[in-house]
């Protein structure tokens, strides 16, 4: 298959599909909606189901319970919808029961505006569980990041989240789906899944929530201890450049990453820039910032948002080292290229 | 002649509608004439003509879309009461961005009867590059729902095949072929082959059918690329 040109969502849904989601249960929202519209044409078609729920929090129930029978399953949503669902995530975590969750996000708070945003990095639900949380910076990455999910999902018996800010689910840009990573292979089988009454053969239930032996405490000490450090070992990811001997690093994800490159194009001969661009924000790539090398004087978060949140997690990883500068919306607008330069620029004169 | 006349842009989402739009509305008004720039896109977010409006009323364009929108940035499908002007007989040329997809065009049937009977253009923008239009039967599916939905005909196909900054003439090519059979099936002339002005120079000796349209980027931010 030839690269083809496609809108983030659909790219995103494509991906979907082949990586063999089974089905999608969803609500519409802005600017996520083409999602659940290409699930509900071209996922009938291909053998799998798509469903229009009542709301976020039916469809979100659904997900769980086409899990607990073993599918692949997936659904989508924006800020507002994603509080809804994270009951049931943090429930599914509780579980161990595999899902992939695309947001697509948006300015709140609540219902907020339709412009795109990176407002919901802290956005989890209660009783400190984690998941793999994907931030892609271009279409190709968004749809390699959804394929994987499934498998990762799969692997972990963990969800995964695809946190995608609103400009990567509206832009268009070619997508070669011939590149996307490899299957992985030696997955658990789904032993715990519930197949109906005649599966059983007057056996247990088999879908056991915890793992043999262990109760409730037991299997979330499990989690916490073993399941997420073996996460973070091997599922972090993060895009590392020219750090080694950098006058100012730029920490960036999403689109937000993609202006820094212009940026650091725009300054070349002024001011040497390094940038590291998380693309798992959970795990967050702690260790990346090892590499900064000695002329590093300041680190500068560009985020779409006003005040910073992802610059909480690059004050810890500086542990005092690099003073952190956030820039973000101004009252009248989206981050801009622009407002990124002048705050690297602001920043370096005030370290001559 | 389009002074007085209504070009009503449709097509699949994600096709180029507005930048070939707005790149339209511009060449109208530089040709001298008063334009009218109509946003009709309720179902998309972001991307929309009404994005131009400071610059376009810069430059004497009238650009018209939500009431609501422009100031709030809400997701409410409102549509300004001024927008009828654009389906009435007048002086100046109406240029209406429609939303993608039957579902963007629905909105139309809504102004439809001010069209009727009287003479209008409504062209759809085709790009091979996307999956749900590489093939003619395929498009010709999307065409037929577009006029069913809105209540009006298509007399115009814009093969507007691309891959932003890859294309090459290969990709106008390949429109070519889509736009120059479909337009064998369904009867409709192909008006123009857009492509970006760069292009234009290697674009010439390709024989492309209808008019070589040259655009510029409008919408799409140049961090983008």
């Amino acid at each position: 298959m030839a690269k083809v040109l496609m809108k983030g969502n659909e790219a995103m849904a494509e991906a979907a599909i082949q990586a063999g989601c089974q089905a999608f249960f969803g609500y519409p929202i802005t600017p996520q909606s083409e999602i659940p519209e290409y699930f509900a044409r071209e996922l009938p078609k291909r053998g799998g189901l798509f469903l229009q729920a009542e709301s976020e929090l039916a469809a979100m129930n659904m997900v769980m319970g086409a899990s607990a029978s073993g599918a692949r399953v997936m659904t989508s949503t924006s800020g507002p919808g994603y509080c809804l669902k994270l009951e049931t995530l943090a429930a599914m975590t509780l579980t161990r029961l595999p899902a992939v969750v695309v947001v697509v996000m948006r300015s709140g708070p609540a219902f907020g505006t339709m412009k795109a945003a990176q407002e919901d990095y802290r956005m989890n639900g209660n009783g400190g569980y984690k998941v793999v949380t994907f931030a892609p910076s271009n279409l190709q990455e968004a749809a390699e990041m959804v394929y994987e999910a499934f498998d990762i999902a799969d692997q972990y018996r963990n969800p995964v989240v695809v946190m995608a800010d609103g400009m990567i689910g509206q832009m268009m840009e070619g997508v070669d789906y011939d590149k996307m990573p490899p299957k992985r292979t030696a997955l658990p089988p789904k032993t715990w899944a519930l197949h109906g009454r005649g599966a059983r053969a007057g056996k247990k239930p088999q879908l056991l929530f915890l793992p043999d032996g262990m109760g409730h405490y037991g299997a979330k000490h499990y989690c916490e201890t073993q399941l997420y450090p073996e996460i973070i070992r091997n599922e972090t990811r993060v895009e590392i450049t020219d750090v080694e001997d950098a006058d100012i690093v730029l920490a960036a994800y999403g689109t937000a990453a993609r202006m820094c490159k212009n940026v650091i194009r725009e300054l070349q001969g002024t001011v040497r820039l390094g940038m590291i661009r998380p693309k798992t924000l959970w795990p967050f790539p702690y260790e990346a910032f090892e590499q900064i090398g000695p002329k590093c004087k300041a680190i500068v978060v560009p985020e779409i948002n006003i005040i910073g949140q992802m610059i909480d997690d690059v004050r810890i990883a500086s542990a005092g080292r690099w003073p952190a500068h956030h820039v973000g919306d101004s009252q009248n607008d989206f981050l801009t290229p622009n407002r990124i330069r002048d705050k690297v620029l602001a920043v370096w004169e005030g370290l001559q | 002649m389009s002074i007085g006349k209504t070009i009503v842009i449709v097509g699949h989402y994600g096709s180029g509608k507005t930048e070939f739009a707005a790149n339209f509305t511009l060449f109208h008004r530089d040709a001298g004439h008063d334009t009218t720039l109509a946003d009709l896109d309720i179902v998309n977010p972001y991307f929309r003509s009404r994005e131009l409006q400071a610059q376009f009323e810069k430059r004497g364009i009238r650009v018209l879309s939500s009431n609501f929108e422009t100031e709030h940035n809400l997701d409410t499908p409102a549509l300004a009461a001024g927008l009828y002007a654009c389906f009435q007989p007048g002086a100046t040329v109406n240029i209406v961005d429609v939303g993608g997809d039957p579902v963007g065009a629905r909105v139309l049937a809504r102004y439809a009867h001010y069209l009727r009977n009287r003479e209008y253009d409504m062209w759809m923008v085709i790009n091979a590059n996307r999956p749900q239009t590489a093939h003619p039967a395929e498009t010709q599916r999307l065409l037929e729902q577009i006029e069913q939905i809105s209540h009006l005909k298509i007399n115009g196909l814009i093969n507007n095949t691309h891959m932003l900054d890859e294309t090459a003439p290969e990709d106008l090519l390949r429109g070519d072929a889509l736009v120059r059979t479909l337009s064998a099936s369904c009867g409709i002339p192909v008006k123009y082959t857009v492509c970006t002005r760069h292009l234009i120079p290697q674009a010439e000796r390709l024989h492309v059918s209808g008019t070589l349209f040259p655009i510029s980027l409008l919408l799409r931010p140049s961090w983008l690329s």
